[in-house]
């Protein structure tokens, strides 16, 4: 895929001398740089545009994250967690998903960001790590961003996996739509690190994943990851229901298990597609030919929108009977759904937010 | 600052009542003003300006006024005269907007209609209009806005006409610009036909445009279905019902499935024949797998049946259907 390339480069003026933004700026050639003194001088440029979400990805801004890195996955309590921490080391994403939530979350922030004290976050999850020794952690680095689409940019990869391969109580996962792997071949990773993908029929990545690779490369980058020895990671999230979604969905099984080894994959999660109600006008806004608003959603307790229930246990048993189909084994959990709809495909509700940490022990 | 002139008479038939360079007001009725010039005269003089080479006049302030002169037989009206060389038609045009801007709000048709005139006839730079005349006519100072409000004067004269009447938020028309002309022309006969609220607009707007977009059906051909005429045209049913049946009938090709389970727990309560006192209900949108009985009752007595009759129910077949059906 072509690699993301700024039109403008903000640097803020703690960030400055960062090792990342010195790698950045040297990956970058030819891009204007600004330094700024306040992220805002650099907001002022797209706050008032016609569409500052598209603007937005166009910028690049350097700086220090003043606040704490790792976070809990937010989760609900409505909803079985499966107990995750995020990592944020940069915030937004160019792949231009219609459905993707960034836009809402990130409307009167739309920067491309990327955090360069990289030395304070490691810092960080060390003390959170060693606090709590005798627990298995999962953290990930994809949920305010795609993991690897701006890695042949700023290398952080280089940084974070040998770091995590010396953890003992901890992995990470790196969550991607991209096949920007090349970084990620010959590191260190200790067996500690799970590479994983969004899957989508390719009919959804051509009408809803704009800039995202194929199916097709996604699942060869996945191989050359799982060749290179790491455990992997699948994510059939959001789940978009259409009239052929049945059969095209199967065929997104059969695909990675044509691929991939089923006994090198770490888990697999199912999410419906889920929205605040803000994200309808961004997405009618943004991208009026997509379908994807078109399903039969309802009100949730947690103010999303979902397909009706029944829609949405119908499509992760059929998912699941499939993917188990090829292994019974693999570890397969549901994203942000309720204790019911966990009995109705499983046959059993996790009763703690606990309980699910056998699924990826 | 253009100089003021003394005001003189200038003769009605040599005024270009076609010439529209400087009017930004939307729409052109002029039955209170003719009222008010009819009793007490008109106090404001127009201003006008004279075109050198045919000697006629163009209205840049008060239209309106001059129409309702004309309509009343003026063969005179009192105008202050600009000739061609001393106002450009920018100046005549902001000259207009300025004194208007003094004494009324603009709608959201004429606030249109300005933007439009300052991009597309006078060239002027979009940031300049979003910067200085968006907040001049009391927007926000945005490219979105701009952009939201610029296409609207496009809209149908029919469109327009209601929705200046109706005062109806540019969210609407802003949507109905979305359409296309058959489909715009169809929701608007739907949507003027029930006199909608603005809530109810855009709800049968979306039932409309996701059912369109999902079957690949236009929206006129979704609205040209028996049933809705049927209702429609029927003279017996009062405007509010056609309203709920329009809605049910738009909802229920919306989201089929969530009817249709909403049909089949309507129905299996229904076969259960539950006294007044007592009410079950699923839960809302079937998130859930929990029914909801609700009872009243005003002495032991009347608790004892509705007791004996949950004890009953919880036996019967249908109670155990619509929990399966939930």
């Amino acid at each position: 895929m072509e690699q993301y390339r700024p039109e403008t480069i903000f640097i803020e003026k703690e960030a400055q001398d960062k090792e990342l933004t010195r790698v950045i700026l040297g990956n970058l050639p030819g891009v204007p740089v600004e330094y700024i003194e306040d992220p805002q001088d650099a907001l002022g440029r797209v706050a008032k545009a016609q569409d500052p979400i598209s603007d937005g990805k166009k910028l690049l801004l350097i700086t220090n994250h003043p606040g704490t890195f790792v976070k809990k996955c937010p989760g609900t309590k409505i909803h079985i967690c499966c107990n995750y921490y995020v990592i944020n080391a940069a915030t937004n994403c160019p792949l231009e998903c219609s459905y993707c939530a960034l836009q809402g979350y990130l409307e009167n922030n739309p920067l491309m960001r990327v955090f360069a004290n990289t030395g304070d976050m490691l810092n960080e999850i060390t003390r959170f790590l060693d606090a709590n020794r005798e627990r298995s952690y999962r953290l990930g680095t994809g949920e305010l961003a795609d993991s690897l689409v701006l890695d042949n940019i700023t290398g952080f990869t280089r940084d974070i996996v040998p770091f995590f391969a010396r953890q003992k109580n901890a992995v990470l996962e790196l969550k991607t739509k991209t096949d920007l792997v090349d970084n990620l071949i010959g590191l260190d990773h200790g067996d500690r690190v799970i590479v994983s993908w969004s899957l989508s029929p390719q009919r959804v990545i051509d009408e809803d994943e704009a800039e995202t690779p194929s199916l097709a490369r996604r699942l060869k980058a996945a191989r050359r990851c799982q060749d290179a020895g790491y455990q992997l990671g699948f994510h059939f999230d959001p789940i978009i229901i259409y009239p052929d979604w049945e059969k095209e969905y199967r065929g997104v099984v059969d695909q990675l298990f044509a691929v991939v080894d089923p006994l090198r994959v770490s888990w697999i999660s199912l999410g419906g597609f889920r929205y605040y109600p803000l994200l309808k006008r961004i997405i009618r806004r943004r991208f009026p030919r997509s379908k994807i608003l078109c399903g039969e959603f309802v009100p949730c307790a947690d103010g999303k929108l979902r397909y009706l229930k029944h829609i949405r246990v119908e499509a992760y048993r059929k998912l699941l009977d499939r993917i188990k189909g090829f292994c019974p084994k693999i570890p397969v959990y549901l994203c942000m759904e309720t204790k019911e709809v966990w009995e109705r495909v499983f046959g059993y509700t996790p009763d703690t937010e606990r309980s699910l940490d056998f699924l990826f022990g | 600052m253009l100089k003021r002139r003394n005001p003189e008479k200038v003769e009605t038939e040599r005024i270009d009542f076609e010439d529209r360079i400087f009017s930004a007001t939307y729409p052109l009725e002029c039955e209170r003003i003719k009222e008010s010039i009819a009793r007490i005269g008109l106090i404001q003089p127009l201003i006008v300006r004279q075109l050198e080479k045919t000697g006629k006049y163009q209205v840049v302030c008060g239209l309106r006024r001059a129409l309702a002169c004309r309509e009343l037989g003026f063969e005179k009206i009192e105008a202050m005269v600009y000739p061609e060389a001393e106002l450009s038609d920018q100046g005549g045009f902001l000259l207009g907007l300025f004194e208007n801007l003094g004494h009324r709000d603009y709608n959201d048709i004429e606030r249109s209609m300005v933007l439009s005139k300052l991009h597309n006839q006078f060239g002027l730079d979009q940031s300049l209009i979003i910067g200085e005349y968006l907040p001049l006519l009391g927007l926000e100072a945005g490219e979105a806005i701009f952009h939201q409000y610029l296409p609207v004067i496009e809209l149908e004269e029919e469109i327009k006409e209601y929705v200046v009447q109706r005062d109806l938020p540019v969210r609407v028309p802003s949507r109905l610009l979305t359409l296309s002309p058959e489909d715009r022309q169809a929701s608007f006969r739907l949507i003027s036909r029930l006199n909608l609220g603005v809530n109810r607009i855009m709800e049968f707007l979306n039932f409309l445009e996701e059912t369109s977009q999902r079957d690949g059906v236009p929206i006129k051909g979704l609205l040209g279905d028996r049933e809705i005429e049927a209702v429609l045209d029927d003279e017996g049913i009062a405007r509010p019902r056609k309203v709920e049946l329009i809605r049910y009938i738009l909802r229920k090709k919306r989201y089929p499935q969530l009817t249709g389970i909403e049909a089949q727990v309507e129905e299996g309560l229904k076969q259960m024949h539950l006294p007044p006192e007592l009410k079950i209900s699923p839960p809302p949108y079937f998130e859930g797998d929990e029914l909801k009985v609700e009872f009243q009752f005003r002495d032991p007595k009347k608790l004892k049946k509705v007791a004996e009759r949950l004890l009953e129910l919880s036996k019967s077949p249908e109670i155990k259907e619509i929990l399966k059906i939930i």
